[in-house]
């Protein structure tokens, strides 16, 4: 008997009909079973799992009709073996149970060989299409397991800091539509994106990649969380289809700034949570979703917000507060905040609005994706005594000395109105990662690039006053003038040179930044931020602070306006 | 795979060995594609499990057991269809008919009439299986 030789249940309380059954099967090359009352059919099919049923319906015990639908019940949608009534009772009410109990098909005595072959064909022929059917699910199961494996693999295990930043993740299928994604930028604040795509399932996950490396790439190189919506909607736009878009909040934490930079575009309300529990803040969506509009709208802008180091931001997509009960009652938001609330209090916010949706729901199956990410304001700043670099000994006298001439070197000279829309820093992290190569150290050259154009650009071409950063309103309230006066400009500029000058194990980068303003009293300055650096940890001299730190040298020349910074590297070898 | 089997159609037009009164056996032989000594076989089974009937029959339309008299009367319609006992499978069909439509007057003259025939192939079967 080879092995895929298929196998046929008869249950007839007649032994001769089983045996001339058999016979017929035998024909079609069936190996067989025989039952002979209904009870013990069921039982049959159970221990033998045949892949077809030949079901009489007067028995004893149990009669046919019962034991299809046992069988049929049994069978779920997991094995479909067919089912045929064979009968003398050829009544109507016969044909109309046979269906009702789940046959598949009725055979009528008498009949001839031929005619029983033909319903056998037929049926086989239907049967053959459940196992196309089945073996394609499976497959299809399968693919689709291992492509979430290697997507979540892409997305969510190369987030930055997952021990801190809690996430609820249940998606409804297998793919999730929603994403979150948390990346590191190169002056220690964190960005967090929690993203919601159209729909679920695998066709609205696969934007899920490019968001991804766009959202950790331009990150990584400094971009703002602007230019990175900015960037983010035109490639949506460009890629999604008409009826997919991406409803997303964005968060830049700045630990150092005491500033939360957020942009909501069509999600639920986010949340500033203090420690307490309670909202300080809600993030109103003030943007239509990504890869709607070819551009965003032309009053589009982050929103700014002071923060409290113990306070929390929180978003949601809107899987958690459209949960429905069997009632079909909405979860909604004030069951949601009010479980926040208490899970904030009690260190579980996750467990908490877990239990809550669970209790709520009562195992009513999940329609969309249900999403969460809260993150903590505090601990996201670098460790500025730890990077500042020590200048080892291997660089030689002869090093320093043979300065005159750099490998090479690069100008940019911005002006007026540019100084709005162009951000030159990951430009020049570009050129200089094209050339030399990437590498941990240009972190914080990045650091100091940032700094010294930021103060060039605000306290120079803007005017601006640090002391504006002391206010009460604190950051926020400088960020808001800065952007009045960005709005208005159209004159004045920044000219930014970089010299690079090889060593034997590591390198030298001259940096100078000349601006239109008026220049400041520099000794004043100086002395001032590090007499408040000694006291207090007043924000506005910490950039320049920071800055003399990573520096082999710093000065300030021509007023104030003209600043020349040399950054030494060593290649640890 | 059995040499007749390229014959089966052709079953009207051959005498067959196997004569049995009350039986067409071209029917009940083509029924088992052609093979005859499983076709013997099943006479046989045939006969051991409802060689009673004739009797069972009676004694259920005499006590209105109607259940009984109903299952026994499909069983053997089913299987004296099979078989081929042609003249058989038409006198339980009457009765069959009648039985699901209630018509009670009717079970005990078309009992009447299905006796002998029932007789004939029961008989005819023994005497052709004590001769094999």
């Amino acid at each position: 008997m080879s092995s895929n030789q298929k196998l046929a249940l008869i249950v007839d309380d007649s032994k001769t009909q089983c045996k001339i059954l058999t016979k017929l099967l035998e024909e079609e090359h069936y190996s067989v079973i025989e039952a002979n009352d209904g009870s013990s059919g069921v039982q049959k099919y159970i221990s033998h799992k045949p892949d077809l049923v030949l079901m009489d319906i007067n028995m004893p015990i149990m009669d046919g009709f019962e034991a299809a639908r046992q069988i049929k019940k049994l069978s779920g949608t997991k094995d479909l073996a067919p089912l045929i009534f064979i009968t003398s009772m050829d009544t109507d009410q016969a044909f109309i149970d046979s269906v009702d109990s789940g046959g598949d098909g009725i055979l009528v005595r008498p009949f001839s060989p031929n005619v029983f072959k033909a319903k056998i064909k037929s049926i086989q022929r239907i049967s053959n299409l459940y196992q196309q059917v089945k073996t394609l699910q499976q497959e299809q199961q399968q693919d689709a397991e291992l492509a979430e494996k290697m997507m979540s693999e892409v997305i969510e295990s190369r987030n930055f800091a997952l021990d801190r930043v809690q996430v609820i993740k249940k998606a409804a299928t297998i793919f999730s539509g929603d994403i979150q994604l948390t990346a590191l930028c190169p002056n220690g604040d964190i960005h967090v994106l929690l993203g919601d795509f159209t729909g679920h399932g695998l066709r609205s996950s696969i934007g899920a990649i490019p968001v991804t490396e766009t959202f950790r790439a331009m990150t990584k190189k400094g971009f703002s969380l602007f230019e990175i919506v900015i960037q983010l909607n035109k490639q949506l736009n460009h890629l999604l289809p008409a009826d997919l878009f991406f409803a997303a909040s964005f968060v830049c934490i700045s630990h150092h700034e005491k500033s939360a930079y957020i942009f909501n575009a069509g999600l639920p309300d986010g949340y500033l949570y203090n420690d307490k529990g309670q909202i300080r803040k809600r993030f109103e969506s003030s943007h239509p979703p990504l890869g709607i509009l070819r551009e965003l709208l032309p009053d589009a802008k982050v929103e700014v917000i002071d923060i409290d180091l113990s306070d929390s931001v929180v978003f949601i997509s809107d899987g958690i507060i459209e949960a429905r009960n069997e009632q079909g009652e909405l979860f909604g938001v004030e069951r949601f905040e009010n479980a926040a609330t208490e899970g904030i209090t009690g260190n579980n916010l996750v467990s908490t609005v877990n239990e809550r949706l669970e209790v709520f729901c009562l195992g009513v199956p999940q329609e969309d994706d249900i999403s969460l990410v809260a993150i903590p304001c505090h601990g996201w700043i670098k460790d500025i005594v730890n990077t500042k670099p020590v200048i080892p000994e291997s660089l030689n006298e002869q090093d320093f000395n043979r300065q005159s001439t750099p490998a090479w070197s690069w100008h940019l000279h911005l002006t007026g109105k540019l100084l709005k829309t162009v951000n030159p820093i990951p430009m020049i992290m570009n050129q200089i990662n094209d050339i030399e190569g990437a590498g941990e150290h240009w972190h914080n050259l990045y650091t100091i690039l940032t700094e010294l154009f930021i103060n060039s650009l605000d306290h120079g071409v803007l005017g601006l006053s640090s002391s504006l950063k002391k206010s009460p309103e604190g950051f926020s309230q400088y960020f808001n003038e800065r952007t009045n006066r960005l709005d208005k400009l159209d004159s004045g500029y920044v000219l930014i040179s970089l010299k690079y000058f090889p060593f034997s194990e590591g390198g030298k980068m001259v940096v100078n930044i000349k601006d239109s303003g008026k220049g400041f009293n520099i000794l004043k300055v100086m002395k001032s931020n590090t007499e408040q650096l000694a006291t207090s940890h007043a924000l506005s001299g910490r950039g320049i602070e920071l800055v003399n730190q990573l520096c082999d040298t710093l000065e300030y020349i021509e007023e104030g306006t003209s600043v020349t910074a040399s950054y030494v590297w060593h290649n640890k070898s | 795979m059995n040499d007749n089997f390229s014959d089966l159609d052709l079953h009207d037009e051959q005498t067959p060995e196997i004569q049995i009164d009350g039986i067409d056996s071209a029917i009940g032989i083509n029924n088992v594609l052609g093979d005859e000594a499983l076709f013997l076989e099943i006479l046989a089974m045939f006969y051991e499990d409802h060689n009673e009937d004739g009797k069972k029959l009676e004694q259920a339309i005499s006590t209105e057991d109607y259940t009984a008299l109903k299952h026994i009367v499909h069983t053997l319609k089913g299987v004296s269809s099979s078989v081929g006992a042609t003249s058989l499978f038409e006198c339980t069909k009457a009765l069959d008919e009648a039985i699901n439509k209630n018509i009670s007057d009717d079970y005990a003259p078309l009992y009447q009439t299905l006796l002998p025939e029932f007789n004939k192939v029961m008989d005819s079967i023994s005497a052709k299986l004590i001769k094999t």
